[in-house]
């Protein structure tokens, strides 16, 4: 009986999953340095980020893509994809009133209404379209506070000093084949800067959506939060559902500075493909913050529902003595969808702490790896982590992976590793079921309460949404 | 008076071993019964088919609850139509808060009525937990999560009170309590049983039995009911243990299964 | 004495980890001579040993002929083919393959049903090794076959020189019910790379405990297969590494058939300059239902310099498992070493003290028989950790 809730709950459909008929304007598929040139002339960007661009480029094809990972994946076809589409729109400066209302109401249609006074309160949305940002909301008011909060080709344009000192500066291109391939093609992104002292406002939020067939997005979003500084981030990703596959590559870097803080949750709903396996996200992204100063503290949230495969590790490398890095992941998955994902905590200064927590629930024969990074240099005095990760298999073909590695130089630091995994146990259904639940409430509740301690985490302003979404995830996945 | 509950020669088989073999009772209305017998017995087993767990072989015999067949339904509906199980070791489900918990499974079993607004619920909630004398914190905390074996009775205990079911078969409900917790337990049965809910309690100790004064009380061995009748029975058994009765097995069974029969009705 | 090639894969290892020897491309089998056997024979009288047999030089020199053979080829085929010897299976194959390639002879082990432990001694190289630069290498092999229901009580014990290399391999093959308590202690003084494994039937039982300094360029490299229904493995561990090893552990457990159970339990030291990398990885296949599963790592890092990894992993094809994984690394209680100071004790008399707390579960359960050596191995490896 219980497999015949969980049958239910797998059979939702993703609800994200219609396409906007919309004119793009788009460059043919392929890469070479022409096409590098085309975006960033496009783009009417200042010439250090061309010369960057080429830099990347002609150190991406020295590279072969990883293989390491632990899901088999058709070779992708970097020809094949085309690297720049943007809505076709009228030149000049975009307010909100000149946005294509095509867009408005696709954004609408997901939950996120981009008109201020329909907006959800207390929350400056960027709306990334395939590869450009179609509006951001709020401007004004954070301008305001100092805070600066723009499309990544916009900061280019505009705050060409602060980018030329922090891009790159936490995921330089030669990281890794995928960095090296963004830091080459990327179109667009958020960028934030927090400037010293200040408290953002409002919750900062980028919704990305990927639109076109046979697109690939790249985006590039970068925060800083200067001395004394916080902001709360959260980031969204929906995508149509169609049957080839699409590449998203993303690189997020956070820089936080003395006494500073960011929070940044990621709600990552791309399509998963369907029951056979057809079509779906491949999310191969990194993600990584900085506590640069003393005292400094970055936390990732993320929501994992989504995506064919996912392949990410949102860390910290915490170099300012007294930094703290969080990491709190939920990541569920079904049908033929495959995650690996996890996170690095990298102590270098002294008394740094970190904590990880994360919750996999893998359904059907669908596979998840945990993969995890705890390193205390020596030096990284008095650090702590403790790490949790519990894994939840529904269904007996759903696979579970945990690969954590711990390593250890420093005598005086402590780290905690502790790890389950279980499916939902036959007398935690029959209880609740004696107490009038149904099968498929049974599960859902028993699911919501292993991923608790991570829903807490997001921030407040979305807790309602979150929820929400996270019922609507856990039907679409259950979890 | 009608019954609640009739079970008619009920024929259960666990793992290949025959646990029932022929075990019959009524339980009407406003009634307390309870069931004793020696570990194995297959008191436990009962309370499971009675609740609908999976993984027990009915093979003979037939359940109403109500005048409906109570062994074609679901757990849930079962719950849903008042039978309500008070289990012997409660499980935790980490993470899922007591408080969302009862909420639901409240709404659930009142489905139909006006569903509760969270702060009616939560100042319901909170006068019945000051009756089984927990504290607020419980409601917040993850369902049974860390309970003590005490806190996990009294929880179901409150729940109890919470759903107001027509039946209730309480399995061990005493055990792992101290002798407030009991006395305090035994209140409350008494109580919801003037308000003309029925109770079947599966328990060893004389002392429950005091305090709440059943209607009969039965002897489970060998898969039948081989005793039934007043207070005495469970002076017995707490003076003579079980062993007694393998004798009274052989001779009087016939006349036992007799009695038992008419308890119920009487 | 003929000179060898390594394995190109091995140099690549050895290269890797910085091995101090490992330019020489070259290594020679070192002969059993009579003076190695006269020196073995020494040897396992000062560590109280009747061995039945030893391995000498990568030769087997039998003691005992009552519990110990030259093994039969035909009798043995089956151990010989056992899936566990496909070197596709250890992470490490080269080392396994350089010793299926070029090891000595076998020898075959009958332990005995009294519950007295059946004693190896691998000895290898001697004093007298020469330290030039080619790699003396010792490769023994040894195969534990288990009867169905047999019972076992074997105690491997490895010592050497500073300029041999033992590389063994040792395999194990419990029939149904069959049971195997196995010690396996490093005794210190050389650096050997030992693979063990072990292919279970039904309800058959193994239980390992594995002590000692991990020396040098130490690998130990376990692969053990649960291929009947109900087949069980624990491992215990202490082990510990100083001055300048750089040694690896690396255990793999299959879970290949239902109810299949393994519970690993490590406790790893570094001291000085020495760096341990401990990695468990278990696998539970969708054949195995109703598994269980728990690896528990423990590290102490006693000084700074000192380097210590814990990969416990954990592979899993199927819902109805129960596994648990748990992972510290620390370094001695300050509050606890102050209590004991508080209470009298000198320094070193309380870190003494804490270290013997730490590694008292390791015995936990252990055959009678093994238990007094496994007490002076933890002696051994408490006091050398203390003794810079």
């Amino acid at each position: 009986m219980a497999e015949q809730a969980i049958e239910e709950i797998l059979k939702r459909e993703y609800a994200a999953g219609f396409v906007t008929d919309i004119e793009a304007d788009r460059l043919p598929p392929g890469l070479d340095e022409n096409v590098i040139r085309e975006i960033s002339a496009r783009k009417q960007e200042p010439g250090f980020m061309l010369e960057r661009r080429l830099e990347s480029y002609r150190y991406w094809t020295t590279l072969q893509p990883p293989q390491w990972a632990h899901f088999p994946h058709p070779e992708v076809d970097f020809q094949a994809i085309t690297y720049y589409s943007a809505p076709r729109r009228k030149q000049g400066p975009q307010s909100l009133e000149d946005v294509d209302p095509r867009l408005l109401e696709t954004y609408e249609k997901l939950g996120i209404p981009l008109h201020e006074r329909a907006a959800l309160a207390g929350v400056a949305v960027d709306a990334v379209f395939d590869s450009v940002s179609v509006a951001t909301t709020f401007k004004e008011r954070l301008a305001a506070a100092g805070v600066i909060f723009c499309p990544m080709s916009e900061a280019i344009r505009q705050h060409g000093e602060l980018v030329q000192r922090y891009l790159g500066s936490v995921v330089p291109h030669t990281d890794n084949f995928y960095a090296a391939l963004n830091s080459a093609v990327f179109s667009d992104g958020s960028f934030v800067y927090i400037p010293k002292g200040v408290k953002c406002p409002m919750e900062l939020s980028t919704y990305f959506r990927i639109n076109e067939a046979k697109t690939g997005q790249f985006e590039r979003t970068l925060i800083i939060a200067d001395e004394g500084a916080s902001v709360s981030y959260l980031e969204g990703c929906t995508a149509p559902m169609r049957d080839e596959n699409q590449l998203h590559a993303a690189v997020v870097e956070l820089v936080a500075l003395q006494d500073a803080s960011i929070r940044y949750a990621t709600v990552q709903n791309w399509y998963p493909g369907d029951e056979q396996g057809r079509g779906g996200i491949y999310n191969f992204v990194t993600k990584r913050g900085e506590c640069r100063g003393r005292n400094s503290h970055i936390s990732w949230t993320q929501v994992e529902t989504g995506s064919a495969i996912t392949w990410k590790y949102p860390s910290c490398v915490l170099l300012g003595d007294d930094s703290v890095g969080e990491f709190y992941s939920i990541a569920t998955t079904r049908h033929h969808q495959r995650a690996d994902t996890g996170t690095k905590m990298i102590h270098l200064g002294r008394n740094t702490r970190s904590t990880i927590v994360s919750k996999g629930i893998s359904a059907d024969t669908s596979s998840q790896v945990y993969r995890g990074l705890v390193r205390m240099a020596p030096g990284a005095t008095g650090a702590k982590n403790h790490t949790q990760c519990d894994s939840l298999l529904i269904g007996p073909v759903a696979a579970s992976h945990t690969f954590p590695t711990i390593q250890v130089g420093e005598v005086t630091a402590q780290v905690e590793h502790e790890a389950t995994t279980s499916r939902i146990a036959e007398d935690q259904l029959f209880y609740l079921r004696q107490r009038g639940l149904s099968a498929e409430q049974a599960v859902q509740m028993i699911v919501a309460g292993f991923c608790r301690q991570v829903v807490q985490k997001l921030p407040l302003e979305f807790a309602v949404e979150a929820n929400r979404l996270l019922a609507v995830t856990l039907e679409g996945a259950v979890g | 008076m009608d019954a609640l509950l009739s079970i008619k020669d009920l024929k259960v088989a666990n793992g290949g071993r025959q646990v029932l073999d022929g075990f019959s009772l009524t339980v009407g209305a406003g009634q307390i019964h309870v069931l004793m017998g020696p570990n194995g017995s297959g008191k436990t087993t009962l309370a499971s088919v009675l609740a609908g767990r999976e993984g027990y072989e009915v093979n003979g015999g037939s359940v109403t609850f109500n005048g409906a067949d109570l062994l074609v339904l679901l757990p849930e509906e079962r719950a849903r139509k008042g039978l309500f199980l008070g289990f012997q070791h409660p499980v935790e489900i980490p993470g899922l808060a007591n408080a969302t918990f009862l909420r639901e499974a409240y709404n659930t079993l009142h489905e139909g009525e006006d569903e509760l607004d969270a702060a009616d619920f939560l100042a319901m909630a909170r006068r019945l937990l000051q009756e089984v004398e927990l504290s607020d914190a419980f409601l917040s905390r993850g369902l049974n999560q860390g309970f003590s074996g005490g806190e996990k009775k009294r929880n179901e205990m409150l729940q109890l009170l919470l759903f107001k079911p027509r039946l209730a078969i309480l399995d061990e409900i005493d055990s792992g309590l101290d002798v407030d917790g009991l006395r305090l337990i035994a209140k409350l049965i008494v109580r919801r049983r003037n308000e003309g809910a029925s109770f079947l309690i599966i328990s060893h100790n004389p002392q429950l039995l005091r305090y709440v004064a059943p209607d009969a009380i039965h002897v489970l061995y060998g898969g039948r009911l081989v005793v039934s009748g007043g207070a005495d029975i469970a002076e017995t058994i707490a003076e003579r243990g079980y062993e007694w009765l393998g004798n009274a097995h052989d001779q009087e069974r016939q006349g036992a299964v007799a009695l038992a029969g008419s308890v119920g009705n009487g | 004495m003929a000179e060898h090639r390594l394995p190109d894969a091995l140099t690549a290892e050895l290269g890797r980890l910085g091995a101090r020897r490992a330019a020489a491309a070259c290594f020679a089998p070192v002969e059993p001579t009579m003076q190695l056997v006269a020196e073995a024979r020494q040897r396992a009288g000062m560590l109280g040993l009747h061995p039945a047999l030893m391995v000498v030089a990568g030769q087997p020199v039998i003691l005992d002929e009552s519990s110990c053979t030259q093994p039969d080829p035909f009798r043995h085929k089956r151990h010989m083919e056992l899936e566990v010897l496909q070197p596709s299976y250890a992470n490490s194959p080269a080392l396994v393959a350089l010793n299926l390639d070029q090891g000595g002879p076998a020898a075959a082990l009958s332990p005995g049903k009294d519950g007295q432990a059946v004693e190896v001694l691998f000895w290898d190289g001697s004093s007298a090794v020469p330290q030039d630069q080619v790699l003396q290498v010792c490769q023994g092999r040894l195969f534990i076959p288990m009867a169905a229901g047999e019972h076992g009580v074997v105690a491997i014990h490895s010592w050497g020189e500073a300029g041999a290399w033992g590389n063994h391999v040792v395999v194990c093959h419990l029939q149904r019910d069959a049971r195997l308590d196995l010690g396996v202690f490093a005794h210190l003084g050389h650096q050997t790379t030992l693979a063990i494994l072990a292919e279970l039937e039904e309800g058959a039982v193994l239980n390992m405990w594995s002590m000692g300094r991990l020396m040098g360029l130490h690998r130990t490299h376990a692969v053990i297969l649960l291929h009947g229904a109900g087949a069980q493995y624990t491992w215990r561990g202490a082990v510990g590494v100083m001055e300048q090893d750089d040694s690896a552990c690396r255990l793999q457990v299959r879970h290949l058939a239902p109810a299949t159970r393994s519970m690993v339990r490590v406790r790893t030291l570094a001291a000085q300059r020495g760096r341990l990398a401990f990695q468990g990885h278990v696998a539970i296949a969708q054949t195995a239902g109703g598994s269980e599963a728990l690896v528990k790592s423990d590290g102490l890092l006693l000084d700074q310099g000192a380097w210590l990894e814990s990969r416990p992993e954990f592979f899993i094809e199927t819902d109805d498992v129960q596994c648990a994984h748990g992972a510290t690394v620390g370094c001695l209680d300050r509050e606890a070493l102050f209590y004991l100071r508080s209470r009298g004790l000198g320094e070193r008399a309380a870190r003494r003290g804490l270290l013997h707390a730490q590694l008292q579960d390791v015995r936990d359960g252990m055959t009678q028989t093994l238990e007094p050596m496994a007490q002076r191995m933890t002696d051994q490896l408490v006091e050398a950790v203390l003794n810079p």
